[in-house]
């Protein structure tokens, strides 16, 4: 059982011994550093930065937005069209459109440009008459407990359902996608979909390490992506989210290993169940890890939830550095064989741009050591902001001698988590 | 206090720079194939230098479909006879190289 089966049609080469050693040693010399040397006074508590007011208006006008949402809108009528007309063979686009595009795609543009998935989410542009495409006044706190549920759902969607890659599970899928975030709106109100909606949440939260803000009223703000993420105020639960996001990225690993593969293999038990205790038992497991971790720096008059969730954004760039490393070649290849398959929606042998007899370009697979590098640099890169934002957030509540003391914890769980995710992924 | 990051991107640049240089040297390789009805337990390494042309050689017990994944190539298989296919390996990484009903891995291909 290969998950993605013909979607992910290649694997990164292990990642070399020595730099694997490298890696490491540099976290592990990193951390020391920050926990012993680095600021001793919170310096991200607010999210200034440089005001554009210009910038703010060419965005926001409708001559932006609308063409962008036209197109966006497009391209995912074009999806469903597929998911609805198209052939149940995996050169159907929508699994590529749906697996690459959304949910590995999503980040890169997150991380580049900010919340603008929020702006040309389908569903809101669907839900246009209730004020769906409404600016957010200000980010909701409101309990991401929804969104976190929902990921978790299509992690398990992604990495365990054996037929996740036929066309009427994924219908089905879909539907009950649509279904989840359309009637808890209508219950609810518009907010909802900030709650739930898997892929708004996702890229709203890894949207806040871009280097773009808004300020209290509107502007848009140019912004060291550390101070965006760590003067965050973290909605409820989303320690669980980001929780939900880092374990089922450590079980996609997992599940590839080959003792995993074997013991999966040999066992007489329902594939189906063996992955969902996996997948949830990895969950569960960072789950308690992190807030057990974050124990020491909890605040008289504070629960452990609220410490947790405070603390949660210092994980978001684990999980955006680990999406990258992950899925980054993925993304490079199967994304532009997405491009081509998504000009011929239906299997009639269109060609809307020309581009199906040259293929995808594969320049930069020609580039091993390269790849080796990068992917190295974005695991390493990736820890570093996140124990940076979580010193910088554990600062606030603390004397700085206390403090220093008090986060070993996080940052020993931190190392780990890298270490542990960077030998299953890349050993 | 990102310096030792932006340290490792000339080093990362230079190590491009010279994984290039092995593209176009690379000799030709055959792969040979059995597919017999029984599967292998495991599939077999075969590890070829990036660049290089690749003649995948499938003597087949079965009619059936032999794809090589990722470079999207596939031999159609027939009882009793020798199939060849060439193509140039131009992608690093693994690759599955699979039949299809039934399903089995024969080969992981390891281009470096």
């Amino acid at each position: 059982m290969i998950p993605l089966h013909g979607i992910a049609s290649r694997e990164d080469l292990p990642l070399p011994f020595p730099l694997i050693v490298t890696a490491a040693a540099l976290v592990l010399v990193v951390t020391f550093w920050i926990l012993l040397f680095a600021w001793r006074e919170p310096r991200y508590r607010n999210p200034s930065g440089r005001e554009l007011p210009r910038l703010t208006k060419l965005v926001d006008s409708p001559w932006v937005s609308r063409p962008l949402r036209l197109i966006v809108g497009l391209v995912w009528l074009v999806a469903a069209a597929a998911l609805v007309f198209g052939p149940d063979r995996t050169d159907n686009p929508i699994f590529g459109f749906v697996f690459v595009w959304l949910w590995v795609g999503l980040v890169p543009i997150a991380l580049l440009f900010g919340e603008v998935h929020r702006r040309t989410n389908p569903i809101r542009l669907l839900l246009r008459g209730l004020g769906g495409t409404a600016p957010a006044p200000r980010t909701t706190t409101k309990s991401r407990l929804p969104a976190a549920a929902a990921l978790l759902t299509f992690a398990w969607f992604e990495l365990v359902e054996p037929l996740a890659a036929t066309l009427p599970v994924l219908r089905g899928a879909a539907a009950a996608w649509v279904a989840w975030v359309v009637v808890g709106t209508l219950v609810t109100s518009t907010r909802w979909i900030a709650m739930a909606d898997p892929f708004e949440a996702f890229a709203s939260t890894v949207a806040r390490m871009s280097p773009w803000a808004r300020s209290r009223s509107g502007q848009l703000l140019l912004i060291n992506p550390l101070r965006n993420l760590a003067s965050w105020n973290a909605p409820r639960h989303l320690s669980i989210l980001t929780c939900v996001l880092l374990g089922s990225t450590l079980f996609d690993a997992i599940a590839g290993a080959a003792w995993w593969v074997r013991a999966f293999q040999d066992s007489s038990l329902p594939p189906r169940l063996v992955g969902t205790i996996g997948l949830v038992a990895t969950v569960a497991l960072v789950t308690a890890l992190f807030h057990l971790s974050v124990l020491p720096l909890r605040r008289a008059g504070r629960s452990l939830r609220e410490t947790a969730d405070a603390l949660s954004p210092g994980l978001v760039p684990l999980v955006a550095g680990y999406f990258l490393a992950h899925y980054a070649t993925m993304l490079y290849l199967e994304g532009q064989r997405t491009a081509i398959r998504m000009a011929d929606p239906l299997a009639l042998g269109w060609d809307w741009f020309g581009i199906a007899e040259a293929g995808p370009d594969l320049t930069l697979l020609a580039f091993p050591t390269l790849i080796a590098f990068v992917t190295v640099l974005f695991i390493v890169g990736g820890h570093v902001m996140a124990a940076l934002v979580s010193h910088d957030i554990a600062l606030r509540d603390l004397p700085a001698g206390v403090a220093v003391r008090r986060q070993v914890p996080l940052l020993v769980f931190m190392v780990v988590l890298t270490i542990v995710g960077m030998l299953l992924m890349f050993g | 206090m990102l310096r030792p990051i932006r340290a490792l991107l000339p080093l990362a640049l230079l190590a491009a720079l010279a994984g290039c240089s092995t593209q176009d040297s690379a000799p030709p390789t055959t792969i040979h194939l059995d597919v017999r009805a029984q599967a292998p337990e495991e599939p077999v390494e075969e590890r070829v230098p990036l660049g290089s042309e690749v003649t995948l050689e499938v003597s087949s017990d079965v009619d059936g479909l032999l794809h090589v994944h990722g470079f999207d190539e596939e031999l159609t298989l027939t009882a009793g006879e020798t199939t060849e296919k060439t193509f140039k390996a131009s992608m690093s990484g693994a690759f599955e190289i699979e039949t299809h009903d039934p399903d089995a891995v024969w080969i992981k291909l390891v281009v470096s």
